[in-house]
This record gives structure tokens, C-alpha cells and sequence, in this order.
């Protein structure tokens, strides 16, 4: 199993993955610094304004990290399976003496380990970049990466799984749709409790719990927001339903029901790999 | 050989042993009724027409395919057992490496697979990329091999660490003449050394020149099994002679042919020396001796109805 998953590694670094992830991270790294410091020099705002201005950005730019994590996550697991099953380089593996759930689960902690690592280095960076060049720094950042990281890993999931029955292409965009539906669902829910019409409201819940990942941004977006500001948004009624303040953690109960469908759609993807026919 | 039961005491001698081995694709049988008996040591060539079910046995013999029915063992454990494929070197007939990996990596990252202690495996590598002459090629990437070199890693991966039993699953078919020369000795030099073959191969020639034993499938099931010698019938002795006539070669139970030679259909190899014998007792002067035996080819092509 950690044979399978040093391959993964490898594999991530001969074919110029992590390469090219670095490179995108230092590009991403060094336009965040410019964008901020250029929005530090010219900002009027202070206090609370300025403090409500880069939470905003900076939810605003993992946002649009996490969209960035998304696609990385999903068509580098995809590849990487199906690439293996539909060329036959898994069925010389295979004929070796592992089990097709130890050969599916070190290549996951193999990818896992690049598409995590990728999110923790690169969003990790932003933030320290971001600290530096404006001085604001979120107030739980470690948290917010963890689960940053961890809806990354969730949706490679997805895609990784999807690979042991279908090609690259289709797993991954699957992945991506069912990552972006869910964001629209979560926003739709939103505006669902700010018009007070529940059956809105209720379809962001049943979307959260078939695709958590929704749920792990905003869980990842509470811990990047200034208390200050949570505190101030608390009881005022402009703030209810607006996607760039949430005014809660996510409870235990979505965490660990997100680890659990992780888990649940690996052994889904172990159980349909050793089904297949090799 | 399918009288005797898996359990036999005889069946210890047996590599592979298969009963009534069955494999079902939804609706489509694949193969159906599969019993064979490979013996420890030969050189088994399994035969038949694309589409017969070669590639289905052959991935139920390795346990990456389930059967749906009926039984087998390799190397004395049923089949599908994982700790057996320590002991089973595999070609795959899509045979295909990381591209990304030098072919030593290959190597090393199967032995690693197949639990070869550490200290072994640099030793283990290096012997069977010379083996099958990438040698020099060792710090290559494999994306940059041709089709006939990515064959030869197949057969370097499928002989590390000298298996048991060596499964290779069309082994020559990207290679050139060269190469199929280099497969040939190499499998002899496994049948010298002791190793089971099971090769599966559409080239009929090559199984002739190195099987001990022989199976042919049609449509999931065999339909002859046995060694070649069995297998092959023996059409007469042909004897280039001179200073006999029609009816002499007549008396001696022959005939001539279109092209003057003098045919013995009813003979065989051991009669060879009787007719050397007789015909020079009566004058005649040889020339040539051939004893006549149906090629393998010739067989095949009965067996499956097409002559």
C-alpha cells in the first residue's frame, strides 16, 4: 500500500504536477501580495471599515481559491485512477500480491497527500502574503485551511471514486458540477432565510447533506471573519442570507457527517473497483 | 484429466490445475467448463482464436477476475489466493508501465509490490533487465521505450525474482525477429531451470518450437489438450530415393509422389531405419529421410473447423 502511494507521489512529481502547482501558487502568492498591497496603499477606510473591507477580500480570494482546489483536486484524482485502470498499468499492479483496497487506498493517501499538501502551501501562502503586505491576518487561520483542505479532499474523493468505473473526463466534471451545484444551492438556501421562504432554505439543507461540501466553506469562512465583525453583523437583519458573513461555526454534527461521506465514498470506490473487471 | 478431483493426491504435481473453471459477463459466457492440468515444470501453451476466452482464463488464473464457476488451484492454493501471486510472475497481454518511471524504477517498485526483501531487489532487477537485454536501458524512462523494449520490461517484470510460474499473456507480439529468438531462449532457459510457463500466444509456430504441452479453446471451452505429441498426427515418412521403381516402393508399402518423392503414409519415426534398410537392400540410393508430421498450425485450424 505505501508503494502504491509513494507511486502517487511520484507520479505528481515526474509528470510536472507539483511543478506546475508550485508555479501556480507562487503566481497566486505574488498577485494576492500586489492586489492587497495595492488596496492597503489606496484604501481610505479604518477601523472596523478597513477591517471589514479585507475580510471581505480575503474571504472574496479563498473563495476563488477553493473553486481553484476544486478543479486541481478533482481532475488529478481522476486521471491519475482511470489513467491507471484503462491503460493496464493497474492490472500488472494488481497481479501482484495486494488487494485492490490496499492498491485504491495508497494511491488516495498518495494524491491526498499532493492535493492537501498543494491546498495548505498555497492557501496557507495567501494568507501569510496577505498578513504581510496589509497587515490582516483572519483570525483562525489554521482552522480555515484545515477545512479548506479537507472539502478539497472530500471532492478528489468523489472524482477518485467515480475513476475506478469512469473515464477521467467524466468523473472530474461530474465532481466540478456537483461542487459548483452545491455552491448554488448553498447561496440559494441563503437567500432562502433572508426572504423567509423555508422551501428554499430546505434545499440547501438536503444539498449539504448529499455534497458537503458547502457546508465545509462556510465552515472554513467563519473562522476566516474578524469576531468584531461577526459581533457587529449579529442580530442586524442586512447581514441575514449574505454570502460573505456567517455568523456561526459549522456544528460537530456536519463535520463529522463530511468525514463520514468521505469515508463512505472511498469504500464506495474500493467496493466498485473490486467489482470491476480488470 | 478432468476425472481427477482438485484434492488428488496426484494433482500436487499440477501448477495449475482447473476444473469445469467457468466465467460469465452478464449474458455472455466467456469461458465455460475450463478444466485444465498444467504440470510443474513445462512449458504450457494455451491456444485459440481471438475472442476463445485466453485472456478471461488467464486473468481467473491470477485472481483478478472472479469465477462464476466451477473450481481451480495454482501452485496448490485456489486460485485468487494473493499471497500465490508472490510466487507468479504476470505479462499482461496490454502491457503497459508508468511512463514516468525509469524501467530500474519499474522493476524496483514491483519487486517492492511483491514483498521482495530490500537486500535482494537492486541484484533481482538488474539480473532480469539483462535477462531480456534492457540492460543498458536500465535508467531509460519508459515513455521513451519503443513498443518491442515496453514488451521486454513486461517479460523483465513478469521473471523477477524467478517465480514459480510465469504467466505471459501474448509475450511476443510487439517484438521482431530478434526479439522472439531472445523469448525463445529465455523460455527454455526457464523450463531448464524448472519453472512453469503458461503461454498464451496466437504465434503457433513459436508454441511449437517451445511447449511441452498444448491446449487449444474455442469459444470458452477446450477442445484438445495434450502434449504435442499426442496432439499432432504423424502423416507417413517421405524418403528422397533413387534406383527404385513403382512397384518396388510399392512392395515396401509407399507410393510416389508429384515431385518424385516416395511416400510411406502408415509409416512413422521409428520405422525410419526399417525402410532405410529395405530400400538400400534392394538397390536403391538415398538421398533424404524426412519423417512427416502435421504441423501445428495444420491442427489448429482442424480442431477449429476451418479445414
Amino acid at each position: 500500500m505505501l508503494e502504491v502511494c509513494r507511486l502517487a507521489i511520484v507520479e505528481s512529481l515526474r509528470r510536472r504536477l507539483t511543478l506546475a502547482l508550485f508555479a501556480a501558487t507562487i503566481l497566486l502568492v505574488g498577485l494576492t501580495g500586489w492586489a492587497f498591497s495595492a488596496i492597503n496603499r489606496v484604501s481610505t477606510l479604518v477601523g472596523a471599515g478597513r477591517l471589514g473591507q479585507f475580510s471581505v477580500l480575503l474571504v472574496f480570494l479563498m473563495l476563488l481559491f477553493t473553486g481553484m482546489l476544486a478543479l486541481t483536486a478533482t481532475f488529478t484524482a481522476a486521471a491519475s485512477v482511470a489513467g491507471e485502470l484503462e491503460s493496464g498499468v493497474a492490472a500488472a499492479i494488481l497481479a501482484r500480491p495486494l488487494g485492490r483496497p490496499a492498491y485504491l487506498f495508497g494511491k488516495w493517501l498518495g494524491l491526498a497527500a499532493v492535493v492537501g499538501g498543494f491546498a495548505l502551501f498555497a492557501g496557507g501562502g495567501e494568507m501569510l502574503v496577505v498578513s504581510r503586505v496589509a497587515a490582516y491576518a483572519p483570525p483562525e487561520p489554521v482552522l480555515a485551511l484545515c477545512l479548506i483542505t479537507a472539502q478539497a479532499l472530500l471532492l478528489m474523493t468523489l472524482s477518485f471514486s467515480l475513476a475506478t468505473r469512469l473515464s477521467a473526463v467524466t468523473s472530474a466534471i461530474i465532481a466540478t458540477v456537483a461542487f459548483f451545484v452545491e455552491w448554488m444551492l448553498g447561496t440559494v438556501s441563503l437567500m432562502g432565510v433572508a426572504l423567509k421562504y423555508p422551501t428554499l432554505a430546505t434545499v440547501g439543507e438536503v444539498g449539504k447533506i448529499l455534497l458537503p461540501t458547502n457546508a465545509l466553506w462556510q465552515g472554513a469562512e467563519y473562522y476566516l471573519e474578524p469576531r468584531a465583525l461577526i459581533a457587529l453583523a449579529h442580530g442586524l437583519e442586512a447581514f441575514v442570507g449574505d454570502p460573505f458573513i456567517v455568523l456561526a461555526p459549522q456544528p460537530p454534527a456536519t463535520l463529522a457527517w463530511a468525514a463520514l461521506w468521505t469515508a463512505v465514498v472511498l469504500a464506495l470506490g474500493i467496493w466498485s473497483l473490486r467489482r470491476r473487471i480488470i | 484429466m478432468a476425472d481427477q478431483p482438485l484434492s488428488a493426491p496426484g494433482s500436487q504435481g499440477d501448477a495449475i490445475r482447473t476444473e469445469l473453471l467457468e466465467r460469465r459477463y452478464g449474458r455472455r459466457l466467456a469461458l465455460q467448463g475450463l478444466s485444465l492440468a498444467v504440470p510443474r515444470g513445462s512449458v504450457f501453451g494455451f491456444l485459440g482464436p481471438n475472442g476463445a476466452g485466453k485472456t478471461t482464463a488467464v486473468k481467473l488464473l491470477l485472481g483478478l477476475v472472479r469465477p462464476t464457476g466451477g473450481e481451480g488451484m495454482v501452485l496448490g492454493r485456489p486460485i485468487g489466493d494473493i499471497q500465490t501471486r508472490r510466487r507468479i510472475g504476470y505479462l499482461p497481454e496490454l502491457f503497459r508501465y508508468q511512463e514516468w518511471l525509469t524501467a530500474r524504477e519499474v522493476l524496483h517498485s514491483h519487486a517492492a509490490l511483491s514483498g521482495m526483501p530490500g537486500p535482494r531487489r537492486r541484484a533481482a532487477c538488474r539480473e532480469s533487465l539483462e535477462l531480456v537485454g534492457l540492460g543498458e536501458h536500465a535508467g531509460r524512462r519508459v515513455g521513451s521505450f519503443s513498443k518491442g523494449m515496453q514488451q521486454r520490461l513486461g517479460l523483465a517484470v513478469a521473471l523477477l525474482g524467478e517465480p514459480e510460474l510465469v504467466v505471459l499473456d501474448e509475450p511476443t507480439s510487439a517484438l521482431d525477429p530478434v526479439g522472439r529468438h531472445d523469448v525463445r531462449e529465455i523460455l527454455h532457459g526457464l523450463r531448464s531451470r524448472g519453472t512453469t510457463v503458461f503461454l498464451n500466444s496466437h504465434l503457433l509456430t513459436e508454441v511449437e518450437a517451445v511447449c511441452d504441452q498444448v491446449a487449444v479453446i474455442d469459444e470458452g471451452r477446450v477442445v484438445a489438450q495434450g502434449s504435442l505429441e499426442q496432439l499432432l498426427r504423424r502423416p507417413g515418412v517421405e524418403v528422397q530415393v533413387e534406383g527404385l521403381g513403382e512397384d518396388e516402393i510399392r512392395a515396401l508399402g509407399g507410393r510416389r509422389t508429384a515431385d518424385g518423392l516416395a511416400h510411406f503414409p502408415t509409416a512413422e519415426g521409428r520405422d525410419v531405419p526399417e525402410i532405410v534398410a529395405e530400400i538400400v537392400r534392394r538397390g536403391g540410393r538415398i538421398h533424404a529421410v524426412r519423417p512427416q508430421r502435421e504441423s501445428l498450425e495444420e491442427r489448429f485450424l482442424e480442431l477449429l473447423g476451418v479445414r
